[in-house]
């Protein structure tokens, strides 16, 4: 892989809409945490496990 | 990380600026997120929706007690699978133990099938047309060969007000007698009689509602935490919110009403109208009275002449409390301190039912207590009212305001009233003198009147007399001797045993009815349910007998719908005017309080008030309309003891009640596993100084003996009952309590003294 | 202990938040094909790879600290669900909030209340199947809530669709002397235990009824204050 700059950019959001939620409750804050904060490292987590899983066959690891 | 410098440098020079396509993915990322969420969502919606426990919830009424409870009706592929409270009715969601059984009620086995006739002493099946045939041939022929008044009809507070008020048309203008009678006489005649001499017009002016503001409760012959649980819970809410609440309970036992009540006056049965005119001394005496309210709203009379608060309060003397203290078997002080309390509460709320109206005094004792509101002032106003609670889920609307009874006609009428006739004639459209002035023969003397003979044909549908009438023994042989038919959904009941033809009835949502409860409601409880085998509601039977006897055209209603509209129009004739009450606004609202004369009248919360009753004249605040003269009665009514006094012979005295499980006759709750589990078998519950004295103990088998009959039963012994007094329920077959209990009767109401009987009690060895 | 226990979350899951978003920009600026193998980085006590460093850092900001955060962040959300002040942050609880804290209402939640029988997380306590120890059924429906409500997409007055445990209130009343008194409690065992038959039929309503909490009606106004 090259770069993983999409994953942790949507990651980062992640973290920013995790952050506000744990500083300040609230149904809004928790909502975009439950409905789109974990969505987006989830996304994150897969995009860089697809980036990762490509590279170990490219060096024939798996 | 201090020493990665130099690969940061290089990373960072190559790497810095964000490109498009990275925000693109980025971009992409959180819509991909986005649309995760939504499908988040759109699985829990799927997943959670799936737990319904039911296809359908329907308003409905309880079919047990006077309180009239909404509850809600849950039904999946036909069946009734649950019963809640109906929240947004009067009672606020809350029901009782029978209540939340109801689903076993639609389930249980024991149903009437088919109609029956008995041949050689044995009920035999037979075809709706062959028994109706039957019937119809039998009436006639008693109709023609001995005159109208040789047949009768026999009702109950548990038919729908449309089949109480067909029957009461079908007999008085069709057939023409005022042979036409019901259980509501065993139960709230008094009440009815007391209520119309004091003001004009019966049904008690209160609501339920009154309950959240009283601050003084008042409980007289009423178990009402067994007898009628949501409106003592909701006295006891009352309390809870406001501690100050003062409760009192007075009956003879320790009953669990008194348990929860802070003051209980333990008297001695028969003798309360003591208590009562006590009271009304003290009020005067001790200037507790309100003369302002006096002045404006009351007049006092000794029931055959005008008198005067001087002589009221003459007549009073001998009711001092030291006087009467020791006949009552309670304190003066405590005399006092009940009185006290009663006049000075900010609100005051009396409620009572069988043992003030079960009684030979029970008029007069209904009078007496709406006479110390009176006197006081405690009525018309939040929390303040007398309230008389009702036993049946219809004795109001179904009997009592329809008049179905030997002596009355709809609306507030007497048959003995060549106007009020005329009137009903008029608006029944039949011609001047069908209907006779003469009053037909109330429960106790209907059922004597079958025993010799003066009444050959009977039709009782929805009771069980076999079992509720006093010195039930005797009557059950006049029930053989006559023509009787009677209808009901269960099979083998007490009553049926002595019957001569058997027709099966529908039974609670098996048919769409109207029931008035004791606060003047009027509620609808719908057809969810078809009637098993051949069994069809009550007023299909009465109407196919109607056609049989050849009133078809008098009977034209003939769904319920169309008798309610009926009846609808006929009370706008009378104060007890419902016009309003239509079923489309009953099927949308949580019943409505009549009087309601118009649609777009919300009903009357409290009668006699300004604002709340339409009928009151404007400025006039309180208005006690149903007199000539606009005011209330206090009558000046002397105690009288019971006839049934205790003697050597009979010692003891027996009353009977009912406990919380169990309703009435027990025919539809003694078959539902659990309530039947929850109570046993009835018993004769008695003091154990009493048990002591008789060499008796729990479990003993005992006779009870009275100068009317004699019942074996089991014993237990128990605080509840005072020494002296022996109670046993009503609801068990087994121990027919009501063979023993004296049939005397309040002569103004007709009401039967079950509350006082002299027994003796003996241990039986066999 | 409740407290610090909630403060000790929040501190951590603030500094798992601020560490991941460090270390996912270090990510992203990261290029992972500068295939220098030998460049090492010291870092004091051992010396690796520059490459390794990178996807190390790159595991943990994508991986790590998200489920971390993760983990925090609902241990969060179902923690706070026990306070009271949670389910007030929602308007729409309000009337059931008010009511709760009102002395002079009969509800079972106000006497509750107001009798103290219940020191404190007073909703949580009948409404435990929300918390983490509940069901699954019921966390479900808590974030179904919670979607429906964050969107708008409800209708007032709002109507619980899952039947209310008996459980519930057993946890607490079965066994005590109070309750065994009661004969119907005894006639009524099995239907109370298998939810059959509803403890609110005799006790009546535990909150304000749903034309209470009707837009227009004549308690509305009121349910709807935000008190204090």
């Amino acid at each position: 892989m090259r770069l993983l700059r999409w994953e942790a950019y949507c990651a980062i959001l992640g973290f920013i809409l995790t952050q506000v939620f744990v500083l300040v409750p609230g149904p809004y804050p928790m909502a975009l945490f439950t409905f789109i904060a974990q969505p987006l490292f989830a996304i994150a987590a897969i995009g860089y496990l697809a980036k990762v899983i490509a590279d170990l066959r490219r060096h024939r690891s798996l | 990380m201090s020493a990665e410098v130099s690969s940061e440098d290089e990373n960072k020079s190559t790497s810095s600026d964000i490109t498009r396509r990275d925000v693109l993915f980025t971009l992409g990322g959180l819509g991909a997120a986005i649309g995760a969420g939504a499908a988040m969502w759109g699985g829990l919606e799927l997943m959670v929706r799936s737990r319904q426990t039911v296809d359908s919830w329907n308003k409905a009424v309880c079919r047990f007690c006077g309180t009239g409870c909404g509850v809600m009706v849950g039904m999946t592929d036909g069946r009734v699978v649950d019963v809640r409270g109906d929240e947004l009715a009067h009672n606020k969601g809350v029901i009782c133990i029978k209540g939340s059984m109801l689903p076993e009620l639609t389930r249980i086995s024991g149903r009437l099938r088919s109609p029956k006739i008995r041949k050689d002493g044995k009920l035999v099946d037979a075809s709706w047309d062959e028994a109706m045939g039957l019937v119809a041939a039998r009436f006639s022929e008693c109709i023609n060969q001995s005159g109208p008044d040789s047949v009768a009809f026999y009702g109950s507070g548990q038919l729908f007000t449309e089949e109480s008020y067909t029957a009461n048309k079908l007999f008085k203008a069709g057939i023409g007698t005022n042979n036409v009678d019901g259980n509501p006489r065993l139960c709230m005649a008094s009440a009815a009689s007391g209520y119309v001499s004091t003001f004009g017009k019966d049904e008690p002016p209160g609501c339920y509602a009154d309950a959240d503001y009283a601050d003084c409760f008042f409980l007289i012959g009423s178990n009402a935490y067994e007898c009628h649980q949501p409106i003592f819970e909701r006295i006891r809410q009352r309390k809870r919110a406001n501690p100050d609440t003062v409760i009192v309970c007075v009956d003879p036992r320790r009953t669990k009403t008194a348990e929860h009540s802070d003051i209980h006056l333990a008297v001695i049965p028969g003798t309360d109208l003591l208590l009562l005119n006590s009271m009304a001394f003290v009020i005067f005496d001790e200037g507790l009275h309100n003369q302002d309210f006096i002045d404006r709203h009351v007049r006092f009379s000794d029931g055959d002449h005008e008198a005067d608060q001087a002589a009221f309060r003459k007549f009073l003397q001998p009711y001092a409390p030291e006087k009467v203290a020791q006949e009552l078997g309670v304190s003066a002080a405590d005399i006092r301190r009940v009185a006290y309390l009663f006049a000075t509460s900010t609100a005051t709320m009396s409620l009572w039912t069988m043992g003030i109206n079960q009684r030979t005094q029970g008029t007069f004792l209904n009078n007496t207590i709406n006479s110390l509101h009176l006197i006081t002032g405690q009525i018309g106003r939040p929390g303040a009212t007398p309230f008389s609670l009702t036993g049946q889920p219809n004795a109001c609307g179904g009997v009592r305001d329809t008049g179905a009874l030997s002596h009355a006609l709809p609306g507030g009428r007497l048959v003995s009233n060549p106007q009020h006739r005329g009137e009903m004639e008029k608006i029944w459209n039949v011609p001047e003198g069908t209907i006779s002035g003469k009053p037909g023969f109330d429960a106790v003397n209907l059922f004597r009147a079958m025993e010799d003979g003066r009444v050959k044909a009977a039709l009782i549908m929805c009771t069980n007399p076999g079992a509720s009438l006093p010195a039930a023994g005797r009557y059950h042989a006049a029930m053989e001797k006559c023509f009787t038919v009677v209808s009901d959904a269960f099979e083998d009941s007490e009553t049926q045993r002595h019957a001569q033809v058997v027709l099966p009835a529908a039974l609670w949502i098996e048919k769409e009815g109207v029931t008035g409860q004791g606060e003047r409601r009027y509620q609808l409880t719908p057809k969810l349910l078809n009637p098993p085998a051949q069994a069809r509601s009550d007023l299909q039977i009465l109407t196919d007998l109607a056609v049989r006897l050849g009133h078809d055209k008098l009977i034209a209603a003939r769904t319920p719908q169309a008798v309610w509209d009926e009846w609808r129009e006929v009370s706008a004739h009378s104060l007890y005017n419902f016009k309003g009450i239509t079923y489309d606004r009953l099927e949308k609202e949580r019943g409505i309080q009549w009087p309601c004369p118009s649609e777009d009248h919300p009903g009357t919360a409290r009668r006699y008030v300004e604002g709340e009753d339409p009928f009151v004249t404007k400025g006039a605040g309180i208005e006690f309309y149903g007199n000539h003269d606009k005011k209330a009665v206090v009558y000046l009514r002397p105690y009288a003891p019971s006839p049934e006094k205790t003697s050597a012979e009979y010692p003891l005295y027996l009353t009977t009640g009912r406990v919380l499980e169990q309703f009435h006759t027990g025919t539809m709750t003694d078959r539902i596993a659990e309530l039947h589990k929850a109570t046993g078998n009835a018993t004769f519950d008695l003091n154990p100084e009493d048990a002591h004295t008789l060499g008796v103990q729990t479990g003993d088998r005992v006779e009870v003996k009275s100068k009317y009959g004699t019942v074996l039963g089991q014993a237990r012994t128990t605080q509840a009952s005072r020494p002296g007094v022996i109670f046993a329920a009503f609801y068990d077959a087994k121990l027919l309590v009501n063979r023993a209990v004296a049939d005397n009767y309040d002569p103004t109401s007709k009401e039967p003294e079950f509350k006082v009987t002299a027994v003796s009690v003996r241990k039986v060895t066999a | 202990m409740n407290i610090d226990f909630r403060q000790i979350v929040m501190a951590l899951g603030t500094l798992m938040c601020i560490l991941g978003i460090i270390f996912c920009i270090r990510t992203a600026r990261t290029r992972f094909d500068r295939a220098d193998s030998n460049k090492e980085v010291n870092l004091g006590i051992t010396r690796i790879p520059a490459l390794t460093l990178a996807r190390l850092l790159a595991f943990v900001s994508l991986i790590v600290f998200p489920a971390g955060a993760v983990f925090l962040a609902n241990y969060h959300t179902f923690e706070g669900v026990h306070e009271v002040r949670g389910c007030a942050s929602c308007h729409v609880m309000l009337p059931m909030v008010n009511d709760l804290q009102d002395p002079k209402s009969g509800t079972l939640a106000a006497r509750h209340y107001k009798n103290r029988w219940i020191a404190e997380d007073q909703c949580y306590t009948c409404h435990s199947d929300y918390g983490l120890a509940g069901n699954l059924e019921a966390k479900m429906t808590g974030f179904r809530h919670l979607a429906r409500y964050t969107t708008h997409t409800y209708h007032e007055p709002i109507q619980a669709r899952v039947r209310f445990d008996n459980k519930n209130c057993l946890n607490c009343h079965a066994g005590t002397p109070k309750f065994e008194a009661v004969q119907s409690h005894h006639t009524a065992h099995e239907r109370l235990v298998s939810n059959e038959m509803i403890c609110l039929n005799c006790h009546g309503q535990a909150h304000p009824t749903s034309v209470q909490r009707t837009p227009g009606s004549a308690d509305y106004a009121r349910l709807m204050e935000r008190m204090k």
